[in-house]
Order: C-alpha cells, then sequence, then structure tokens
C-alpha cells in the first residue's frame, strides 16, 4: 500500500536558523504516529510543512503519488491535500455556529447545502453535540470545543489527520475520554494520524509508532518495543522513564 | 497639623485615575450639558419658537448625506482593507502607509484641490465635472474617498489581532477567496461597524466640504447662529439639543461593536504571518488598490499645480500665513500632550479596571461622537463669560476644544496598550516592594513610551486638521491655519491660497512619516 504522506530529505529554515533537518518518514492509510519532542524542536514546523503552509528549503514532500512541495513552492495549496487539523488553541470561528463551523469546509468543496449539512450534523451527532449546532463555540465548555475541533476537522473525511497537542490543556479524565473518542473516530475513517504531543504516556493511547525529534532532526522512529530496546538518546530515555 | 496628606497604598490607582478622570470630565462634558442648562436660564423666545420643519428636515437631509458616505467608504473600504490586510499585493505596505495620508489632512484642502482639478475652470474641469462637484454627489464621492481609510485601518488593525490560526484551519479546506470572504470578513464585522460609525461620525460633523460645495447640512445652520450675521447662540443651543439623542446612540453602538468576538490568543496573530497568495489575481487587484490610492492623492496635485501656476511669491505666502501656523502647531501640541496625559492615567484605570474609569472613557466617546456643532455651543456657552474671559479669548478654547474632541485618542490607545503588557510585571514590582506610584512611573510608563509617543503624534495631527470645531469658536486673531484658509478661500488669490493649503499638507506628511516609523516599530512583520 502507498504511504498518504511521505517526507523525503526535508529541509526547513526560518533565515539563517534551520528549523527541520534532513526528514525523512512516510504514513500509510491507517496509521497513527506520535510526534514527540522538547519545545521548540520543531513538531509544530513539521506539521505547517505537511500541510504547504510552509515550503521546504529542500526536499520534497508527496501527497499519496503526488508530489505536492518542494523546493521550488507548494504545487498543492493546502485546500487540496486531503488534511485535517485540529489545532492547539482549536482555532473554531467564533462568529459561526457549530453546524456552520463543520460546513464551511463541505461548501468549499461544493458540496450541496441540504448534503452538507446532513453530513455535519452527523458528525456532530457522532461526538454527542448534535443538539448544540446552532450555538456559538463561546457557549461550550472547553471539552465540547475539543469535540467541536475533531468534528471539523474529520467531517471533509480527510486522508490524514494531524492533531498538535489539542488536550494540554485538559484534565485527566476528559483527555482520557477524548483519546478514547478520537482512535474510535479516526478507525472508522481510515484515516492517517500525526499527533504532536511532548508526553508519551499520552501518545501510547492513540498511536501506534512514535517519532522522537531533537532541534529539528528526527532522533528515532518506531514501536515502543523498538524504542524500549534501543533508545536513541537522553531525551528517549527520559520519556520512557515517565511510563515506569 | 503639619502632616502630610497620605493615601493609602490600595486608593492611589483610584485617586489617579479619578483626577485625571475628573478633569477629562470637566473639559468634556461640561460642554456637552451646557446647553440644556443655558436653555433653562434663557426658556424665552428662542425656546418657544423650537424648531422649524425646514430644518428638521434639514436634519434628515444630513443623516441620509452621512450614512450615503459611509456606504460608499465601506464599499471602497472592505475589499482594500481585506486585500491590504491580508493579500500578497505588490507594494503592500508603502500602499497601506500611503493611503492613510489623506485621512490626516483637513478634508476642506482636498476638496480644493479637487476644485482646481475639476472645477469649471479646473485643469480637468468642465460644466458637467463642475455640477457634479456642487453638490451632494461631489459631496458624498470626496467624503467617502477621504474617509475609506478609516475603514481600512479598522480592518487592519482587526485582522492583524486575529489569531493565525483561524486563517490557517480555513485555509485547509478553503481557496484564498473564501477564506478572505468567508472566515476573515465575518470576523472582523464588529471592527467594520466600528468603521463605518467613525465615518459616519466625521462625516456628520464636516462643515468645510459641505459648505464649500454649497451643500445644505445641519451642523451649518448651527454655525452660522455662532459665527455668521444670523448670531443667536440661545437658538443654535436649541438646534444642538436634538443631537443629543444620536450621540448617545452611537456612543453606545461603540461600546457594542467595540467588544467584538472573543478570539483564543494562544497561537501567533496574523501581523506576523505571511499574506494569503491571490494568483492570477495578483497583479489586477495590485493595480486597483494603487489607483485608488492615486486617486486620493490627486487633489495634491491639483494644490500643487495651483501654486506653481504664478502669482505666490514666498512674501505673499508668509504675509498670508501671519501667525495661523505657529497658532495651528503651538495649540496642536499644547493639546496633544494634555490628551496624552489624560489618556494614560485614564487608559491604564480602563486596562486595569479601576472603578469609574470606563465611564471617563464613556465621557471622552461621547465628545468625539458628538457633532461639533454641539460641542462648539455648549464650549462657548460655558466659557463666555466674564470670569473666564482669559480663556474664551486666548488659545485656551481652542485647546479645550481640541482636548474635548480628540481625547479619546489618548485614552483607547493607552488602555489598549496597557491592556496588552501583562500585568505579572506591576505585580513583580509590587512583590520586590515597589508601591503603586513607583511601579506606574517606572514600570508602566517606561513600558509605554512608544505608544504615548505615537499617540501624542496622532492627537497632534487630529488636532492640526481640524476645521470643523475650531471654525465654530476660534478667537480673533488666533486662527489656526485650516480656519485662516477656510475663511481665506473665498476671495484670495488662488496660488496663494494652494500654497497655504501645501504648507498644511508638507507638515502633515512629516508627522505621517514619523507615525508610520512607529508603527512599523510596534508592528515589525516576520516574513
Amino acid at each position: 500500500m502507498n504511504p498518504v504522506i511521505r517526507f523525503d530529505k526535508v529541509q526547513y529554515a526560518y533565515g539563517k536558523h534551520t528549523a527541520i533537518r534532513s526528514l525523512s518518514f512516510s504514513l500509510h492509510p491507517g496509521e497513527r504516529l506520535a510526534l514527540l519532542g522538547p519545545s521548540g524542536c520543531g513538531k509544530t514546523t513539521v506539521l505547517h510543512l505537511a500541510l504547504g503552509f510552509l515550503p521546504p528549503s529542500e526536499g520534497n514532500i508527496y501527497i499519496g503519488d503526488a508530489l505536492a512541495s518542494d523546493q521550488g513552492g507548494i504545487i498543492v495549496p493546502p485546500q487540496q491535500r486531503g488534511i485535517g487539523m485540529v489545532f492547539q488553541d482549536l482555532a473554531l470561528w467564533p462568529h459561526l455556529s457549530l453546524l456552520a463551523n463543520l460546513t464551511f469546509g463541505l461548501a468549499a468543496r461544493g458540496i450541496p447545502k441540504a448534503q452538507r449539512e446532513e453530513r455535519a450534523m452527523a458528525m456532530l451527532a457522532r461526538v454527542s453535540l448534535a443538539d448544540k449546532a446552532t450555538r456559538f463555540p463561546d457557549a461550550l465548555s472547553g471539552g465540547e470545543r475539543q469535540r467541536v475541533a475533531i468534528a471539523r476537522a474529520l467531517v471533509l473525511q480527510p486522508r490524514v489527520v494531524l492533531l498538535d497537542e489539542p488536550m494540554s490543556n485538559l484534565d485527566i479524565d476528559l483527555k482520557r475520554d477524548l483519546m478514547d473518542l478520537c482512535r474510535q473516530l479516526f478507525t472508522e475513517n481510515h484515516s492517517a494520524v500525526i499527533y504532536v504531543t511532548h508526553d508519551l504516556r499520552e501518545a501510547l493511547r492513540l498511536c501506534d509508532r512514535f517519532a522522537v525529534m531533537e532541534a529539528g532532526r528526527l532522533i528515532q522512529l518506531g514501536t515502543l518495543e523498538e524504542f524500549r530496546s534501543d533508545p536513541a538518546s537522553g531525551f528517549v530515555n527520559s520519556l520512557l522513564r515517565e511510563l515506569d | 497639623m503639619g502632616g502630610t496628606l497620605k493615601i493609602p497604598q490600595q486608593w492611589r490607582p483610584w485617586t489617579m485615575v479619578a483626577a485625571a478622570g475628573c478633569l477629562f470630565a470637566g473639559i468634556a462634558l461640561a460642554p456637552l450639558l451646557w446647553p440644556f442648562f443655558g436653555l433653562l436660564d434663557t426658556a424665552g423666545p428662542a425656546a418657544a419658537s423650537g424648531i422649524e420643519a425646514s430644518q428638521w428636515a434639514l436634519l434628515l437631509r444630513s443623516l441620509g448625506l452621512s450614512l450615503a458616505v459611509v456606504i460608499g467608504a465601506l464599499l471602497l473600504g472592505i475589499p482594500a482593507g481585506l486585500l491590504l490586510a491580508r493579500g500578497d499585493i505588490i507594494g503592500r505596505q508603502a500602499l497601506w502607509a500611503i493611503q492613510v495620508l489623506p485621512l490626516f489632512l483637513p478634508p476642506f484642502l482636498l476638496a480644493l484641490g479637487w476644485f482646481y482639478l475639476f472645477g469649471r475652470r479646473g485643469v480637468l474641469g468642465n460644466d458637467l465635472s463642475a455640477n457634479l462637484l456642487f453638490g451632494p454627489v461631489g459631496h458624498i464621492a470626496v467624503l467617502s474617498l477621504i474617509f475609506s481609510p478609516v475603514v481600512v485601518v479598522s480592518i487592519s488593525l482587526s485582522l492583524w489581532r486575529l489569531p493565525s490560526s483561524l486563517e490557517m484551519a480555513a485555509r485547509t479546506v478553503a481557496s484564498t477567496r473564501r477564506v478572505l470572504l468567508g472566515i476573515l470578513l465575518p470576523a472582523v464585522g464588529p471592527a467594520i461597524g466600528l468603521g463605518a460609525l467613525v465615518v459616519f461620525v466625521l462625516a456628520f460633523s464636516e462643515l468645510g466640504v459641505p459648505m464649500f460645495f454649497g451643500v445644505d447640512v445641519y451642523p451649518a445652520v448651527v454655525f452660522s447662529m455662532l459665527g455668521g450675521v444670523d448670531y443667536d447662540p440661545a437658538r443654535a443651543s436649541m438646534l444642538a439639543l436634538p443631537l443629543f439623542p444620536l450621540i448617545v446612540f452611537l456612543a453606545l453602538l461603540e461600546r457594542r461593536l467595540g467588544k467584538g468576538w472573543v478570539f483564543a490568543s494562544q497561537t501567533t496573530p496574523l501581523a506576523e504571518c505571511a499574506p494569503l497568495h491571490l494568483g492570477a489575481w495578483r497583479t489586477g487587484l495590485s493595480l486597483l488598490l494603487w489607483l485608488w490610492v492615486l486617486a486620493s492623492l490627486l487633489p495634491i496635485a491639483g494644490l500643487l499645480s495651483k501654486a506653481l501656476a504664478g502669482g505666490a511669491s514666498g512674501q505673499g505666502v508668509q504675509a498670508w500665513l501671519g501667525d495661523s501656523l505657529a497658532n495651528s502647531m503651538t495649540g496642536a501640541a499644547v493639546a496633544a500632550t494634555i490628551i496624552v496625559v489624560i489618556g494614560t492615567l485614564v487608559g491604564y484605570g480602563v486596562a486595569r479596571r479601576i472603578p469609574g474609569a470606563r465611564l471617563f472613557e464613556g465621557v471622552g466617546l461621547l465628545a468625539f461622537v458628538a457633532p461639533t456643532a454641539l460641542l462648539a455651543v455648549g464650549l462657548i456657552a460655558l466659557w463666555n463669560r466674564p470670569l473666564t474671559q482669559w480663556v474664551y479669548a486666548g488659545p485656551g478654547i481652542i485647546i479645550l476644544g481640541y482636548v474635548a474632541r480628540y481625547g479619546i485618542i489618548g485614552v483607547r490607545s493607552l488602555a489598549m496598550a496597557v491592556s496588552q503588557s501583562p500585568v505579572s510585571l506591576e505585580q513583580a514590582a509590587a512583590s520586590s516592594g515597589a508601591g503603586f506610584f513607583r511601579s506606574f512611573f517606572c514600570i508602566v510608563l517606561p513600558l509605554q513610551a512608544r505608544v504615548m509617543a505615537a499617540s501624542w503624534l496622532l492627537a497632534f495631527v487630529f488636532c492640526l486638521r481640524d476645521l470643523e470645531s475650531a471654525v465654530l469658536y476660534y478667537p480673533p486673531g488666533r486662527e489656526p491655519l485650516t480656519v485662516r484658509i477656510f475663511t481665506l478661500e473665498a476671495n484670495g488669490p488662488e496660488p496663494l491660497i494652494a500654497s497655504l493649503a501645501l504648507i498644511q499638507v508638507m507638515l502633515t506628511a512629516c508627522i505621517w512619516v514619523a507615525l508610520f516609523w512607529l508603527f512599523q516599530q510596534s508592528h515589525r512583520r516576520r516574513y
């Protein structure tokens, strides 16, 4: 099976500072990868490169078989990549109702009004928020907003879903419930997932593969067993110690 | 009884804000309320005769004209604002800076420039263009063009503060056009409303342009009863009264629009993000925007062509200029200084939610949205008394008028700046043993020095461009440059008038450069 997204020796520099160094990895349909690393190691930059918000300074990024970005710039624009994103601050549009937050992307695809409302309502029902479809984001609790953000990312049935530490501000119980919901939804949707976090315990609830970055470099990529048998750095060791 | 007055520590912020706020209220609110008391005193023939039906009709007509200006400014300002704030327009930063310049100039001067271009004897003029210019069409078109930057600035400032993730989330699913129209435009809806409101206020108060183009407006009738042959201040007070409910409505509307949407603020603001790619539309849209900006600067070319047409010697210009330039500069400088001092203290109170501060801010808002005719009637009634002649017959009355009308600039800019500065900085000073005043003067003020400088320049330029309020109560021999040009225009030689106007333009351009430099310093972009 071909990968849904592939980074091939990707490098990215902000001016003189190199944020990402020769990054290569691929993700297959349904695969869930946790991207771990300390603050400022380049995790969010990887997501922005995948989405097409930033062009690589070197290397290529493929979406499916198509070259999506290269050194020359963005070839496939963000809205045509089939990638959904859950932002750290959720980025719910405060002036749109929950239903409108979900139908915005469907409308951009040219889906007729009746169909897009049906799909959005079904997705809201899936995250138990159908009864609040006409409400605005500021009328929701923190956990409900997280569910809307996840629903908005999934309503377009993306090939890949990116999550940028969206649960960092939640308490443990709420986080656990949401992770379980995410796992169910991603499995139903057969979406590949890149989940950015700095907490391995959290990553274990959702992901089956793990990538650790430090200072813009991919230090280790593999399963938990591979990490345990041969930790590549002190940071990986400290992550594993948190599990004990 | 030799002890000094000691204000308890917890009362010090409130005392400081209340002192500045009461001074501000005395300057700005008293003239607004005075017409009521004045009418109680002189409830005679003037009050009994009421307002004539034709004057009510004129009031409605003036409101209609102002609404038309708002619509014109929105039609120009909304697309320009969205594109200049977020599109990859060619020369975007330069365009943004240049388009603001006409807003800083007295509208009357730009009307004069249009007249030199499209008047009957203008460089490009003919009967048709002159007929269009001297009537409601010219009035609406000229003011729409002059005030459209208000909408652009309002949209830009609002957009640049939005979290970038809102736009990114939209870009993952939609094209640039849909992101601009479907997400960014509605997100800045309250800012557009606010811009429209400011345009309405400026258009309704405008006196120079309608009088020059021969368009009857309500404020001009009040003006004629304060400074013209129909001198009747009591009747002017009566005519000013219907404006009071209007300003209360506008002030409440501004408060409502000012709240806007609440955005998450964990991510980088849009000001620090690369603009959206407009693709194939980029060149065409850039061209349109450059044409719009050049059109708004065209009247300056008109003034220049008239000044260079001959007949304006350096000595002649100096003689006609008299003391008006010095009057303008000193009046505006003193007023701007008072505005910044009051604005810093009251603005701090607003940002830190000190009780009463919002009330004083509301006073400034009322005075700003009040048509200048109402403010002028109050100022004259309040200060034209034997005991206060030293204020009324000197530059003091002009300075008081400026502070009342433009005080909100200082309050709002400092309130916004202080609210963005973490309160923990002051808490850290307190935990280090600093009292309130030490913390205020050593921590808060140095951090806001740049905003205070920008606020001073902004207040200075607004006082400098003021014609509509100063013309109503300037003391003899103390008229500012705008009033001098306005009063000389009817009978003075055109090249000399144009030269005086260009002096005002050059002075404003220097301040505009300084302001833009300060603005760039505080909005440095990463890309």
